[in-house]
């Protein structure tokens, strides 16, 4: 409990000299509910889709993945012949620097826990990465929650709305995610725990061409990852 | 999959006919010339007498698309007069130069759909002398209601579509090794977003950038050498080089925003690219070696600049702007000015032809393909391609 105080303390300090007027209310960091260690609901969402034939555990690379392009003689044709092998070349390295992001070997097979964290979903404005002010205390319970639960890594999904190009908002997804990250690593939480994925335009909170379809799109999602 | 198809004596035929109808006429007239995009060219008319079928209706799609309007009989320029009964036959009349036959051909071998795109090649080619677009191929993502997006693979006019990935994740990006059946594209089937790159002849694919993070949006030289890409394992995303296999990797662009959909221009020198570095979204060039990131300069567009498609004759660069709420394509000579406005819709990608740009549009509520002409600014639909499509990447 003492240990918890303090962190909290940490966090708080850290906070008030990273984001130094840019809060309303110091005390606003939001308790998840049911609160750290007991946590409810946690989807334990299987791997699926993913079949790495030698398993994505530690240090393997991952090879011999085949990719199924099936047996679907008709749709590869006569110029498009059947069994696509997938090799991996050996660039899964990360560049040097303090804010690289984690190995993917640390996360293959992880499960991916979408619920515990969905009400801290981070919305930004339109063609911007930088927090709202207002959304700062969603990553602050995040970080709170990742203090407390050691154990676990998290995913920072970044979407966009659609009035971006596609590959455009697949770098601004990503640029999203990144800023979140960078909050939660000036909080006191490990690079090493928090990766990203964006995935652009591709999948939308709601359908709609509207502002308040827009503004539910734009968004990073938390996605917690257990091995 | 051109004339050779058709065997080396017709070939032969084909080619000294051309040649008596050239020295016959003087062709210069029709010669369309891309700088007068500004302000639309007339397509030219053309009358088809003696088709029937598919035959007719390709001829008519691929005619169209290529800077002709197709016109009752006795209302064209020119008349291709001829049938499918068996092999399609097809002889080019000028009917305001004296009724004079420009061309006389006959094709046996390779599918009537084949027969039919090399016949409406050789009338564009004839008149326009300039290399007809008929027998080539894009490349898409896709989705069917309720499926995964997935890259295709089709005839330009959407035909004969064939799926490449079954990944059953997210796919984006498509982009062709330049004269080449291999393909690059974005896949999330391990989780993240990576580049692979994927032989159509062999169907062996590899997966050549796989860093933590974003990797996306690969661009391929025209000597097939090197990619361009966006990467942000090092932070934010950024534009990197690296050889098609994915090796000596070299960071280009070291800003805190995001850098976008990168291209190459023909001669591999350049890259065109998107950056939000100067506060909204701009064209930037940069040497493909490195160096310091310079605008490109596309007066009277507005908004959030990105897809750049650079022509394969070096001289224009498409690209996609959000101007209000409607996304624009426009055209901006490659060493930047005065931008033009062609047509609403995103993600523009050129033909070989440097005339023809297939992109994306939203029709009632779906993604849909579409082929502009820009001389003449005409757009026609992709038929065939069904549920949402977008990112089309021509073949070249």
């Amino acid at each position: 409990m003492n240990n918890t105080t303090f962190f909290r303390v940490s966090l708080f300090l850290v906070l008030l000299i990273t984001v130094a007027g840019c809060r309303k209310k110091p005390k606003s960091m939001t308790p998840i509910p049911g609160g750290p260690g007991s946590i409810v609901g946690g989807s334990s969402e299987p791997a699926g889709l993913i079949d790495f034939s030698n398993g994505g555990g530690s240090g393997g690379a991952g090879n011999g993945f085949n990719s199924d392009l099936g047996n679907g003689a008709s749709l590869m044709g006569d110029e498009f012949p059947n069994g696509s092998d997938v090799n991996f070349s050996d660039n899964n390295g990360n560049g040097a620097g303090g804010n690289a992001l984690p190995d993917r070997n640390r996360i293959a097979g992880a499960s991916e826990d979408r619920e515990t964290l969905a009400a801290y979903t981070v919305f930004f404005d339109y063609d911007r990465f930088s927090i709202r002010t207002e959304e700062l205390a969603k990553v602050e319970a995040v970080a709170d929650f990742l203090a407390a639960e050691t154990s676990a890594m998290v995913k920072i999904e970044g979407h966009c709305d659609e009035r971006g190009t596609e590959e455009y908002n697949r770098s601004l997804g990503e640029r999203r995610a990144l800023s979140v990250r960078e909050v939660l690593v000036r909080l006191g939480i490990a690079p090493d725990r928090v990766t990203t994925e964006s995935w652009g335009e591709d999948r939308p909170a709601v359908e709609g061409e509207n502002e308040g379809a827009y503004r539910k799109n734009r968004r990073g999602e938390f996605v917690i990852l257990r091995q | 999959m051109r004339i050779e198809k058709l065997g080396p004596a017709l070939q032969t035929l084909c080619s000294l006919l051309a040649l008596v109808a050239y020295s016959a006429n003087g062709l210069a007239q029709n010669e369309i010339n891309l700088d007068r995009f500004q302000s639309s060219v007339d397509p030219v008319p053309i009358q088809l007498e003696g088709y029937q079928g598919s035959v007719l209706q390709i001829l008519s799609f691929d005619l169209e698309v290529m800077g002709w309007e197709v016109v009752p009989v006795g209302k064209g320029q020119y008349s291709l007069i001829g049938d499918n009964q068996g092999g399609v036959r097809g002889r080019l009349v000028d009917r305001l130069g004296g009724g004079a036959t420009l061309f006389s051909r006959q094709y046996s071998s390779g599918s009537v759909r084949q027969q039919a795109h090399a016949l409406a090649n050789a009338v564009v080619e004839q008149v326009f002398r300039q290399k007809g677009i008929a027998h080539t191929k894009i490349a898409y993502k896709s989705r069917a209601s309720g499926g995964f997006p997935e890259i295709y693979v089709s005839d330009f006019d959407g035909y004969r579509s064939q799926t490449i990935t079954r990944d059953e994740s997210n796919v984006a990006a498509p982009a062709w090794v330049p004269g080449q059946l291999k393909l690059f594209y974005t896949s999330y089937k391990l989780r993240n977003p990576d580049i692979f790159s994927h032989d159509l002849k062999t169907g062996r694919r590899v997966a050549v950038s796989r860093y933590s993070g974003l990797n996306t949006s690969a661009a391929i030289t025209s000597d097939g050498r090197r990619m361009a890409m966006i990467l942000s394992k090092d932070g934010s995303p950024d534009l990197y080089v690296s050889a098609i296999n994915g090796s000596g990797l070299k960071r280009l662009t070291k800003t805190r925003e995001e850098e976008a959909c990168p291209c190459w221009s023909p001669d591999g020198s350049q890259i065109c690219f998107t950056s939000a570095a100067g506060g909204g979204a701009r064209l930037y060039l940069i040497d493909g070696n490195g160096g310091t990131m310079r605008r490109l300069r596309a007066a009277g567009a507005s908004g959030v600049y990105s897809e750049p498609d650079w022509s394969p004759d070096g001289r224009w660069i498409a690209f996609t702007a959000l101007m209000g709420r409607q996304f624009q394509i426009c055209v901006v000579a490659a060493g930047g000015g005065e931008a033009t406005v062609l047509t609403q819709g995103e993600d523009p990608s050129w033909a070989p032809n440097s005339r023809n740009i297939v992109f994306m549009r939203k029709k009632n509520g779906r993604k849909i393909l579409s082929i502009l002409d820009v001389p003449t600014k005409r757009v026609k639909d992709v038929p065939l391609i069904m549920g949402n499509s977008s990112q089309p990447a021509w073949a070249r």
